[in-house]
């Protein structure tokens, strides 16, 4: 198995978990989830998020809403729900764990 | 020069060039099927759309006014292909895993891997196994094949599975030796051109049933010409390598390996080539100038027909002028006239309108040419039903007059029975 194979599959488990982090903290558009993932390499292409929002707006962890913007076409803004929020901590909760898990296996092997 | 087209994408206008928009509208197109499924407000797209108008308006300067080719391909590097949602989307919630239970319950003609008509390949997927095999399968069962072909073809549906792969048969002159026939059927059938072009050849030394099929492809498909027509021949996939190879064939970076052999083998074709290019042009020149002329002779005889018939209709033939022709003439009912006169005015215009058809190369796709000719079979038919019953009306006013002797015998025959009985 190559590191990028790897990459690919922990990328594919943490999208939905990162996408829901930055809606969380504030009210954003797309271009800015996008510019953020990609700033911390969690995404390579950008076609990647839009399906994931939509999935998430379904399962009404996010909602969205339009907004007059100065340069151009009004923009989609997203903002977390209260379902959301309560997901996003059970996330937390089970990437801490596994976390700590994986760290003190890497800490055994040493 | 460039000829552009004015889009609207994601609520913004943009000026794009044409081949630049042959290639967004297949990508956006691939997308939309990919998403089908989960997308059903179409907001993933729409959502793609916004974006990539944000993108093409950070393109767009005073200096530079149009959407290029290159800029759609950045674009689509920035969005991802469809091999990029694949690795994220698949096995999670993309509805291809649907489509594919549903190909093993049900036999359907697959018309995305087809080869002719998707027969095979349907059952190749309902059993699970290779194509080519089925292939082989039929091949071998000549001719019992062609018949279970052909109803299979009737009787099964044909179902889309992914559209991007769908392939369209076109002559590939760019790469081409001769008319690019063979390099257009490689592109197709996915094999080497070299063994399509050994096999043509090959034929030439049993029978040249080769050379035949090579015409007649020739004639019958078209050239690739635009640049989604070229992506078309081997089934249409937008990814990145697809899309830089048509930017650097466009600036002729694009260097072909021959080897030695088959330089060698190509060599007395590529010297051939414009012989038989000149040869295929004046050969379909000289096809059109028989058809045309042949068009003209049938529409002369039925103008000369119906001047006859409209001066005898139109002037009065007087008794006394000449009683005999008066008479013939007053035997042949006002009906018959009027439909033999139809059918040679429907024959004229028929004529008329498909030499101009074949004259100027244009397709003959309007409703009134069809209704023309659906026309033209009515009242011909009509005439032709009603003739020998004119015949009969005659013989029975004992008016079969001297000119129409040499058929005597002829209506003699047709009309057995009763004639005995008139003499």
């Amino acid at each position: 198995m190559s590191t990028e194979n790897f990459k690919i599959q922990i990328r594919k488990g943490l999208l939905e978990f990162c996408v829901l982090q930055i809606v969380s903290k504030k009210e954003v558009y797309a271009s800015e989830i996008i510019e953020e993932l990609k700033n911390s390499k969690i995404i390579v292409v950008e076609g990647t998020v839009y399906p994931l929002l939509s999935r998430l707006k379904k399962s009404e962890y996010i909602k969205h809403e339009w907004k007059e913007s100065l340069q151009g076409p009004p923009r989609k803004y997203y903002s977390i729900t209260d379902s959301g929020l309560k997901y996003i901590e059970e996330l937390i909760v089970s990437w801490n764990d596994i976390n700590s898990s994986v760290k003190s296996l890497l800490k055994s092997k040493n | 020069m460039k000829k552009t087209l004015t889009i609207n994408i994601g609520y913004s206008i943009f000026n794009i060039d044409e081949e630049a928009y042959e290639i967004l509208n297949k990508y956006l197109e691939s997308i939309k099927n990919y998403f089908d499924t989960i997308d059903n407000e179409r907001e993933i797209i729409k959502d793609f759309e916004l974006r990539i108008a944000e993108k093409f308006s950070e393109k767009i300067s005073n200096s530079k006014q149009c959407i290029n080719l290159a800029d759609v391909g950045e674009v689509i590097e920035i969005m991802g292909t469809l091999d990029d949602f694949k690795e994220i989307y698949d096995g999670v919630d993309s509805g291809n895993n649907n489509d594919k239970s549903e190909v093993n319950n049900k036999l359907y003609r697959n018309s995305s891997t087809r080869i002719i008509a998707g027969v095979c390949s349907g059952i190749a997927d309902y059993f699970k196994i290779d194509p080519i095999i089925v292939r082989i399968l039929f091949f071998i069962a000549v001719p019992l094949n062609l018949i279970i072909y052909i109803i299979l073809w009737v009787g099964v549906p044909s179902k889309d599975f992914d559209p991007n792969l769908r392939k369209i048969l076109f002559r590939d002159k760019e790469n081409g030796i001769i008319g690019g026939v063979a390099k257009g059927l490689s592109n197709y059938l996915k094999i080497d051109a070299n063994l399509i072009r050994v096999v043509f050849f090959g034929s030439l030394f049993f029978g040249g049933f080769g050379f035949l099929f090579y015409l007649l492809l020739w004639v019958f498909t078209k050239e690739a010409k635009t640049i989604g027509q070229k992506m078309n021949m081997s089934g249409f996939n937008i990814n990145l390598s697809n899309i830089e190879d048509f930017l650097k064939k466009k600036t002729g970076n694009l260097n072909k390996s021959e080897s030695t052999i088959v330089r060698i083998f190509l060599f007395p074709f590529r010297l051939l080539a414009p012989l038989l290019n000149t040869f295929l042009r004046i050969a379909i020149i000289i096809f059109k100038a028989i058809f045309l002329i042949t068009i003209g002779a049938i529409a002369g005889v039925s103008g000369v027909l119906l001047l006859v018939l409209s001066v005898i209709s139109f002037n009065q033939i007087l008794p006394e002028q000449d009683p005999e022709f008066y008479e013939i003439l007053n035997a042949v009912p006002d009906y018959f006239i009027i439909v033999l006169g139809i059918s040679l005015v429907l024959t004229i215009i028929i004529s008329f309108l498909t030499a101009v058809y074949v004259m100027f190369n244009k397709k003959s796709n309007s409703y009134v040419f069809m209704l023309l000719i659906f026309l033209w079979f009515v009242f011909i038919g009509f005439t032709i039903i009603s003739i020998p019953g004119v015949i009969i009306h005659m013989q029975d006013l004992n008016l079969m007059p001297n000119w129409i002797d040499g058929n005597y015998s002829f209506i003699w025959k047709w009309n057995d029975g009763v004639m005995l009985n008139k003499n």
